[in-house]
């Protein structure tokens, strides 16, 4: 079983989610917020996060630098809409050696299906 | 003869002789005589003291007196009586030295008639007046002399009185002159002088003689119109006429055409005065081509100012609407993304022949639809934003290629009939690649467009040098665009496509990238003419707009 984590500050994203990943039989969790994010990642195991770039309190990029903190290898998709006034932050965590994936919204429910797929079951799975 | 009795004195001591001559003038035809006789000169000068007594008869011989003492006393006595001596033969001597003193005349006592002692008397007394009369008139004349000497010496001083000023005032006049001719020589700006009646030039400094190119000689004699001076020579005429009435006129810019032919402007103001009583007009002229050519270059320094506000207004609107914008826009994406993805959840548990699932199947389409908008729209706001692409110098009849490349599926499908014609002069230009692709893209889709009802459909692209530039217009044989769209045709959101074919972004976003690029876009449209755009970019990069207008007249936008 997979454990996926998906860390957005909005209800309907979150909701989404759930919904369109349904039928891949994963185990989805959500948290409202990069501090709960980080909690419900500490407390859990998991193989796969979700992670939104705007969020108020910790942003993405503040959450990832702490994930990856705690774990190095986690894969981790950065949910952005590429001109994000995050954007410029995200690149410097990269620059610093965070290992993230991004998965550019808006993404239809296919895209997500196979974006996910391919995370978790490598390059055969779809 | 006078008829009145002469009176006679007769000083004479012999009482004989005096009885004598009493008898002679008793006979006297020469008038009536009344004498007088007195025996000593004492008696004498005591009657004559009384009076009355017109003539002196005198022996010099008195008991009383001697020779010329004795006349010399009668004569101090009575200085205005003639004195006729009455001498003795051997007295003659005396009697001379009497009359050489005074004494009228002499008769000797022995050759005396009545006649002659009458005569001798009468004329005595006449010489006797009239040598008074002359007298009295010589007094007269030195009078008379001494006025007029002293009038003369008063006439002379007023005159060298004058003299002196006249000098002064010469002198006077000659350092003004020359302080005037000075100034004349010396002037840094042209001076003609003319005569006032006939406008002929007497007289002209060496400035304008150097300024005009003409010689010295060329001038004199001759009127400003006719040495070519001023350019036109009807409205001289006419000028020099009013200076004449006016005294005054006042050019600010006169064109002149110099001998070598260079064009000059200046500044002429005339007036007219007297001087030495003739009429004499001064023309005061003044190059002012200097001040032309800086008041032309303020003038495009303005109008390019002016355009380049112009350029920044707009772009600071473009900003702020971007802003909004991607604001809205963001805001947006999550909302649509999940409406997406429940109503695909939903068809993924509906069958197919669910009278649901096509209504569901809307919502999706509409979901999509909304999110390709708001796509656009964050594309448009962040047109200037994020990492810019690098200029690159390219020929822009490539950039055209490859969009018609891009647009070839449709212009074959829809039948449209286009030619390019690349002028082989055409330089390259320095270009961001993608954006100048994405603004011609625009251009050609929006003639597509225009063409999709019409019955022509016909596209053609012109690509030549302009200026230090490029000039690629595209013309479509469209329904064209109305005067009043025109106006605003590079507003974003303004679209005059039906609902859904285009959110009205196109243009505006073009015309950015245009202006990015240093360069222009206009528009030339009509209803039933067709559309044409011309696209200008320089080929350096500059930022902000051209300084040279002279391409765009007010009908195109």
């Amino acid at each position: 079983m997979k454990h996926i984590l998906v860390i957005d500050d909005d209800e309907a994203v979150r909701k989404l989610f759930l919904l369109s990943l349904e039928e891949t039989g994963y185990s989805v969790f959500t948290a409202n917020s990069g501090m709960d994010g980080i909690k419900a990642f500490k407390e859990g195991h998991y193989d796969l996060i979700f992670l939104d770039l705007k969020m108020p309190g910790m942003n993405g990029v503040e959450t990832l630098r702490e994930l990856r903190k705690i774990d190095r290898a986690v894969p981790v998709y950065i949910i952005t809409a590429f001109h994000d006034e995050f954007f410029a932050q995200l690149k410097k965590a990269e620059a610093d050696g965070m290992d993230f994936e991004v998965l550019r919204k808006p993404f239809d429910r296919r895209q997500l299906i196979t974006a996910t797929k391919g995370i978790l079951e490598g390059p055969t799975s779809y | 003869m006078a008829n009145k009795p002469t009176n006679v004195l007769l000083i004479e001591d012999n009482p004989g002789d005096a009885r004598l001559i009493r008898e002679m003038l008793v006979e006297a035809h020469w008038g009536r005589f009344k004498l007088e006789c007195a025996d000593r000169l004492s008696a004498g000068l005591g009657r004559l003291t009384e009076g009355g007594i017109d003539c002196v008869l005198l022996d010099l011989t008195l008991p009383d007196s001697t020779e010329l003492d004795t006349f010399e006393r009668v004569q101090a006595q009575a200085p205005e009586l003639p004195i006729v001596i009455i001498s003795g033969l051997g007295d003659e001597t005396l009697a001379m030295k009497a009359v050489k003193k005074g004494a009228q005349d002499y008769l000797v006592k022995d050759h005396l008639g009545s006649h002659v002692l009458a005569r001798t008397i009468r004329y005595a007394i006449e010489r006797k007046r009239m040598e008074e009369e002359l007298e009295r008139y010589r007094e007269h004349l030195e009078e008379l002399v001494k006025q007029r000497t002293a009038e003369l010496r008063r006439t002379n001083k007023a005159l060298q009185a004058e003299i002196a000023e006249r000098i002064r005032v010469e002198k006077d006049l000659k350092v003004s002159e020359v302080r005037y001719r000075r100034l004349f020589e010396a002037a840094q700006d042209g001076i003609l002088i003319l005569e006032a009646e006939t406008g002929k030039i007497v007289d002209v400094n060496p400035f304008l003689i150097e300024m005009l190119g003409y010689p010295h000689e060329e001038f004199i004699g001759k009127r400003l119109w006719e040495i070519g001076l001023l350019k036109d020579i009807a409205a001289n005429r006419e000028a020099f006429r009013q200076l004449q009435e006016r005294k005054y006129i006042r050019y600010e810019h006169l064109p002149l055409k110099v001998k070598d032919g260079k064009r000059r402007a200046v500044e002429f103001v005339s007036n007219a005065y007297r001087v030495d009583g003739k009429e004499v007009i001064q023309c005061n002229v003044r190059d002012i081509s200097e001040r032309i050519r800086d008041a032309e270059k303020l003038k495009g320094a303005h109008a390019h100012l002016t355009r380049q506000s112009a350029i920044l207004a707009q772009q600071t609107k473009m900003s702020a609407i971007g802003t909004l914008v991607a604001g809205v826009a963001h805001e947006l994406n999550n909302p649509l993304m999940a409406m997406l993805h429940f109503a695909q959840y939903c068809l993924n548990h509906i069958a197919e022949d669910d009278q649901t699932y096509t209504v569901l199947r809307d919502i999706e389409h509409e979901a999509r639809r909304c999110i390709d908008i708001v796509k656009n729209l964050l594309t448009f706001s962040h047109s200037g934003d994020g990492k810019k692409e690098k200029y690159e110098l390219k020929n822009p009849a490539e950039i055209l290629a490859r969009v018609l490349t891009l647009l070839s599926y449709r212009i074959e499908k829809e039948g449209v009939s286009v030619t390019s014609h690349v002028d082989e002069e055409t330089p390259k230009i320095r270009i961001r690649v993608n954006a100048m692709q994405d603004a011609f893209l625009s251009l050609l889709t929006n003639a597509l467009d225009a063409l999709e009802e019409r019955k022509t459909k016909a596209v053609r692209i012109d690509i030549r040098p302009d200026g230090d530039g490029v000039r690629v217009s595209i013309a479509d044989s469209g329904s064209g665009i109305s005067p009043k769209s025109l106006d605003n045709i590079y507003d974003p959101f303004f679209t005059t496509k039906p609902v859904g074919r285009g959110t009205g972004l196109g243009l505006s976003l073009c015309q950015g990238i245009i202006h990015a690029h240093g360069g222009e876009i206009t528009c030339e449209s009509g209803p039933g003419k067709g559309t044409v755009f011309h696209v200008v970019i320089p080929t350096q990069r500059r930022k902000g707009a051209k300084s040279n207008e002279a391409h765009f007249s007010d009908r195109r936008r």
